[in-house]
């Protein structure tokens, strides 16, 4: 090797960091709301490459859930009815929030209310917390009666809804999570930006049943539930590149990614971000086996930041 | 304090062989902190391919640990696709596989004088793992229920300190043991349980777990129950386990089972969510 010697010692070190409604996070790779519960138990063990923690979705009141059985495995698949299971606004504030005051892993909450004056009480309150980086409304949960699901599949309300809570969530960015069991989600992801939204998570599961002839039942508890993981990849990419190329808020996505592969295709479409549910419950060490892939792969195509690679193929 | 539980090790494989038609006993090498965190009764979620069909990792009792040769002894039967795929892997593959996971029988704190370990077919595999613990009260007896002589296997291929004394077998079909169900056989000693200090660990169907619980706790001795659900996860994040609580609202298998106090269930709502 002669001296000086021009090779990849000195190429620019490699810029994973991406941008979202103003914050910069360290990484694109986000836990999935749900997934990983509040955040106090999950960083107790170092995830050096996530990027952001998206909590479970946390309502003013703690829930139940819903009855079990609440998961079923299908090829590539896991359909969930968890049905909102949580401890409840007052239990996170006092429990998880003074947790993160000593993580520098930004902590978004996902919200989840039964009534828009629940959804104003809890961003309203989460917002004066400085730990708090984000707010991501969930209105896209297929496994609850009231809110959720409902909320997300009207226009008029969700424009509304979302403009209530910008009001009430001070300077917050808020993330909006759309359900894909809509004829069109590009429509929702146009009232959410219209709405004054500042981020969209495309999207939250696809509806599903699972049948068992032998006990002539119905698999899960609830009946319905959320088909995530693997099955849903291009189905989620899909609803993805559509947003992402006729929106210009930033697109969080979220759907199936398994490894380094799924991830830059994602960031390939559009997506600033990329969460990661249903994989990182089979493999905790997830996080860091994509980062490592996504490093090797830029590194390979000489591309020195990533946001040189988002949104290339559109 | 760093969680070490939520991660896959790698394992080595090296003995999965097979005892019955549908049982198999694998065996595998894992790192020296696995012993720290084991305790009788707890469980494993072990990625049976690195594929993702199957997707999620499945939840095994471990039957028996040798902290001095560093290998861990799961005891399975073949029932679906994991477990199937599971049986074909070989001496000298790697598989990943949590670390011991749950709560395990309590042994520590117990008053008890002497043990029914209560098995149903493949049940008794969590059971075998109670003869790890070193004090144990002295008298211990485990029973064991299977359909046909066929289903038998020589538990002392697993653990070899356990004495064929103490072990009563009970066949359906009555070609192996006494005729009848391992219920029938733990009634037939009613006499000398009812007024003793006993305390029963069992594991195997619901229905016959809450079948035993009747009988438990009309006689009102001590029962704990190692229970199966299907899990996700396996730490307690995803919530896919929830299990009726006798109090309302519902606990999760993984994390505050898979043993759990009888009475601490609602039994009536369990068979619906199994």
């Amino acid at each position: 090797m002669q001296w000086p010697y021009h090779g990849k010692i000195f190429m620019t070190p490699l810029d994973t960091s991406t941008e979202i409604s103003g914050i910069r996070f360290p990484t694109p790779l986000f836990t999935a709301s749900g997934t990983a519960g509040y955040g106090d138990e999950f960083l107790r063990t170092p995830r050096p490459y996530l990027g952001a923690f998206v909590t479970k979705g946390i309502s003013l009141r703690p829930r139940e859930g819903n009855p079990p059985p609440r998961i079923y495995e299908t090829p590539c698949g896991l359909l969930n009815a968890i049905g909102l299971e949580n401890i409840g606004l007052d239990a996170f504030i006092e429990r998880v929030i003074p947790f993160f005051k000593y993580i520098s892993i930004p902590l978004i909450v996902n919200i989840f209310g039964e009534t828009v004056q629940d959804l104003i009480e809890i961003s309203s309150r989460l917002s004066t917390f400085s730990e708090v980086k984000a707010l991501e409304l969930n209105v896209s949960c297929p496994n609850v009666n009231a809110g959720g699901v409902a909320f997300g599949k009207d226009k008029n309300f969700l424009f509304s809804l979302v403009k209530q809570i910008k009001n009430h969530c001070l300077s917050k960015p808020l993330w909006v999570k759309l359900t894909p069991n809509v004829t069109d989600i590009l429509d929702f992801a146009k009232v959410v930006e219209d709405a004054g939204g500042n981020a969209l998570t495309i999207a939250n599961s696809y509806a599903g049943i699972a049948v068992d002839c032998e006990r002539e039942k119905f698999r899960l508890g609830n009946i319905t539930g959320g088909l995530t993981g693997p099955a849903i990849k291009p189905l989620s990419q899909y609803a993805v590149w559509k947003v992402s190329s006729h929106v210009k808020l930033p697109v969080i996505a979220s759907g199936g990614c398994s490894n380094a592969t799924d991830a830059l295709e994602y960031f390939l479409i559009g997506a600033k971000a990329v969460q990661i549910g249903t994989m990182a419950l089979v493999n905790p060490e997830i996080f860091s086996d994509i980062f490592n892939g996504i490093s090797t792969f830029l590194e390979r195509k000489r591309i020195n930041s990533l946001e040189q690679w988002i949104g290339r193929l559109k | 304090m760093v969680d070490l539980l939520h991660r896959l090790i790698k394992t080595e494989i090296i003995g999965n062989n097979q005892l019955t038609e549908t049982v198999f006993l694998l065996r595998i090498i894992v790192p020296p902190y696995f012993f720290r965190l084991f305790a009788p009764g707890k469980f494993s979620m072990i990625r049976v391919s690195n594929t993702l069909d199957p997707l999620l990792n499945r939840p095994f009792s471990i039957s028996f640990v040798d902290k001095e040769k560093d290998y861990v002894s799961v005891l399975y039967r073949v029932v679906g696709k994991g477990t199937k795929i599971l049986s074909t892997r070989k001496v000298g593959d790697y598989l990943y596989m949590t670390p011991p996971l749950g709560q395990g029988f309590p042994l520590r704190n117990l008053q008890s004088s002497s043990l029914i370990l209560l098995g149903g077919g493949i049940g008794i595999a969590p059971l075998i793992s109670i003869y790890l613990e070193n004090e144990l009260p002295k008298e211990i007896t485990l029973l064991w229920g299977i359909k046909e002589k066929s289903e038998y296997f020589d538990i002392g291929k697993i653990h070899k300190s356990i004495d064929s004394s103490s072990l009563l077998i009970a066949s359906e079909d009555g070609s192996f043991g006494m005729r009848g169900t391992v219920l029938d056989l733990f009634k037939s000693r009613m006499n000398e349980i009812k007024n003793s200090d006993t305390t029963i660990f069992a594991c195997g169907p619901v229905k016959m777990l809450h079948a035993l619980h009747e009988v438990c706790e009309k006689y009102d001795l001590p029962l704990y129950v190692s229970l199966e659900t299907r899990m996700a996860c396996g730490t307690g994040f995803c919530l896919g386990c929830a299990i009726p609580s006798s109090e309302g609202g519902y606990l999760k298998t993984c994390r505050d089972g898979p043993v759990f106090n009888a009475m601490a269930l609602s039994w009536e709502d369990i068979h619906d969510a199994t």
